[in-house]
């Protein structure tokens, strides 16, 4: 057995490689890092100033809001970008990965980066459109950051299982849009859980649909269902316990050959 | 006394020449594990390789290929699994491979260099003095924040080793390091490893010249102990000369340079990290550039617009091939789109071969003739490269000589740059002569 490094020299590779791919992505832009905010900033802005108004302020009725909707965003695309980072920061990575022997959790932790950044900015736009918006906030409202950070902690441990299959079959890349677009219809951003039929089957089985109306009703206020709630916490501890290493065996397996 | 501990016993690594076999088989090992046995198509890279490294001990590998050189570097530090056998070590083991790779050329001396940096374990203290320490060492003083781009090629190997220099770390596995000419590298270099325990591999017997305790041959997968560097450089250099019979591998001095794009938009590329041999050879030997030999890796010409260029070629395959296609291109930098200078296909390849013709053997060198029209260039340096694509569905890749800046043309008009099939020896005897 060859002993991993310590955890501070995995973290600190980790954000190195993060600060290196933000700045790499954003090296030839004029407007650099404002990109990451400016659409974001645009849709909001867009989405708000034509949507009709709540009906009953406080009240969740059949139909999500405006902000409903926007909460179950920023939640859900927690989970589609931990799910997407680390193929794709394995892919971008191969030829140092064959090269040295950098502690591979590193990718994830570089990944939480990217899935961090990203969240803080689209929070920050969602902060903005709740204050301004008329429905009253419960004090509670800021713990739906833990329930995106859930999200996103359990789309990293998924994604990493991806990453290295990604490196020999295109078709994990070409695949997930689809898998995030199916992932968007089960799950219910644009809709209330679905009570009978198909669709209460596929909410109720996405771990998804608990995380994310249990934020949802800490931003509103509403009572949380704990069970399923639990559920999902535990599966993603067990997931989180077994993701580094099988990274690590995937890529020894996959890059031979990447 | 410095350093730790790193154990090999009996190693045993497969590989598969057959990309799309390999990936299956790759897949299956991700879910299943790898079995113990070969499977059909694959053959055995290396085989009962065991290895003890001492505690501040040196160990000098001289490899025959350069795939082999890499698999033992990725076994020792665990980045490749091994069919059988295991390592251990007592402590992280930091591998060094092709220092440079993986830089970024839109990126500051300075940014690579912290990343590199805190990949090999450097804390966030002491990373500040370990840049400055090894920008020094790259003679960059100054010059961090120059974009790499703008440095050269050149100039991103040695920040590579110098990364490598500064680095803490008491156990290394270094491959590939192709120091820069000049006792001042050779010096920090043996410093370095006077302070870890240490296996270099490698394919070039002038980067032996350290005080290592121990010599190996490593040679068709099997690691031959040797009393001494001189004695291994000897042997090396008679397994050299050796033709391979029918079916084995031609022991070669370099293998081909890795693809080294990382961009994830460009779908072409086929990087291998060293398992796969498929009917690969090498460019063997030394090129000469206006009659002066020249290491075809650090091969520069300086061409203008329009301007005409010739290349001959020997091509010494490593097992019997057959040749489909060979192209020359333009490689501009990772970023740019590849430019196609010349393409040789069917009888053109070979002039009045049969099919029974264009079957390439180790013992028979083939000399590939090319002629073209440099392109308008931009900034920067270009590396020629010539993609070789076989009957098999396998593509190599050679990197052959680099172009410089336009309008630097040189006087005389038409450049030849000719690459012979020389033993190394004889090489280094008519560049000292």
């Amino acid at each position: 057995m060859i002993p991993s490094p310590p955890l501070r020299e995995i973290v600190h590779a980790g954000w190195r490689l993060f600060v290196r791919e933000l700045r790499l992505r954003y090296r030839r832009a004029f407007f650099g890092v404002l990109w990451s905010v400016l659409p974001l900033v645009v849709a909001a802005a867009a989405y708000l100033s034509v949507a009709p108004r709540p009906e009953s302020s406080g009240e969740r009725g059949a139909v999500p809001t405006v902000l409903d909707v926007l909460v179950g965003l920023v939640l859900v695309q927690a989970f589609v970008d931990g799910l997407n980072y680390p193929q794709q920061l394995a892919r971008r990575l191969r030829t140092l990965l064959a090269h040295s022997s950098f502690p591979r959790e590193s990718l994830l932790v570089a990944g939480a980066g990217f899935v961090g950044f990203n969240l803080l900015v689209r929070a920050a736009v969602t902060a903005a459109a709740l204050g301004l918006g008329a429905e009253p906030l419960a004090a509670t409202a800021p713990l739906a950051l833990g329930g995106a950070l859930l999200l996103g902690g359990l789309g990293l441990c998924v994604g990493a299982f991806l990453a290295a299959p990604a490196l020999l079959l295109w078709d994990v890349r070409f695949g997930l849009p689809y898998v995030t677009g199916l992932l968007y219809l089960v799950t219910p951003v644009f809709y209330r859980p679905g009570e009978e039929g198909l669709l209460a089957w596929a909410n109720a089985l996405n771990p998804l649909t608990h995380v994310l109306e249990a934020s949802r009703a800490l931003v509103w206020g509403a009572p949380i269902s704990w069970l399923p709630l639990l559920s999902v916490l535990c599966l993603s501890f067990f997931l989180a316990l077994l993701t580094p290493r099988a990274l690590r065996r995937a890529l020894c397996c996959a890059l031979p050959y990447a | 006394m410095a350093g730790a501990t790193l154990q090999a016993f009996d190693l045993y690594a497969a590989t598969c020449p057959v990309l799309r076999r390999a990936e299956r088989y790759a897949i299956f090992d991700m879910l299943l594990g790898r079995p113990a046995a070969l499977r059909p198509g694959e053959r055995w890279l290396l085989e009962g390789v065991s290895l003890r490294v001492a505690p501040g001990e040196r160990v000098g590998i001289l490899a025959t290929s350069g795939a082999e050189a890499l698999a033992l570097g990725q076994l020792l530090a665990g980045v490749r699994l091994p069919a059988r056998g295991r390592v251990e070590a007592s402590g992280p083991v930091r591998l060094f491979c092709a220092p440079g790779k993986g830089f970024k050329s839109l990126l500051s001396a300075d940014e690579n260099l912290d990343l590199a940096l805190a990949l090999h374990g450097v804390s966030p203290k002491e990373l500040a003095a370990r840049r400055a320490e090894a920008l020094a060492l790259a003679g960059l003083e100054g010059r961090g924040r120059s974009q790499l781009h703008d440095l050269g090629r050149e100039a991103a190997r040695r920040l590579g080793l110098a990364a490598l220099l500064a680095a803490p770390g008491e156990l290394l596995v270094l491959c590939d390091l192709r120091l820069p000419k000049g006792d001042s590298w050779r010096a920090a270099f043996a410093r370095r490893l006077d302070a870890a325990s240490a296996v270099v591999v490698t394919t070039r017997p002038d980067e032996l010249f350290f005080s290592a305790q121990r010599h190996f041959l490593l040679h068709c997968g099997r690691l031959f102990p040797s009393p001494d560097s001189e004695a291994a450089c000897a042997r090396w250099g008679e397994l050299l000369a050796e033709a391979c019979g029918p079916g084995g591998d031609a022991p070669l001095a370099f293998d081909e340079d890795e693809d080294e794009d990382e961009d994830e938009d460009r779908g072409e590329e086929s990087s291998t990290a060293g398992g796969r041999a498929g009917s690969a050879g090498a460019l063997v030997g030394h090129p000469r550039v206006d009659g002066r030999p020249t290491h075809h890796r650090e091969a520069s010409l300086l061409c203008g617009d329009g301007q005409r260029l010739q290349v001959e070629l020997d091509y010494r395959p490593r097992r019997p091939a057959r040749l489909r296609e060979l192209c020359l291109r333009l490689n501009p930098d990772g970023v740019r789109t590849p430019v196609a200078l010349a393409r040789l296909e069917g009888s053109a390849l070979l002039p009045g071969g049969n099919e029974e013709a264009r079957l390439l053997r180790p013992d028979e060198p083939v000399c590939l003739a090319f002629e073209f029209v440099v392109p308008p260039l931009a900034r920067g340096r270009f590396e020629v490269c010539a993609d070789l694509f076989f009957h098999d569905g396998t593509r190599q890749t050679l990197e052959l000589f680099a172009l410089g800046p336009r309008n630097a043309a040189p006087p005389g008009g038409c450049l030849r740059l000719v690459a012979r099939a020389l033993s190394p020896s004889s090489a280094e005897a008519e560049e000292s002569a």
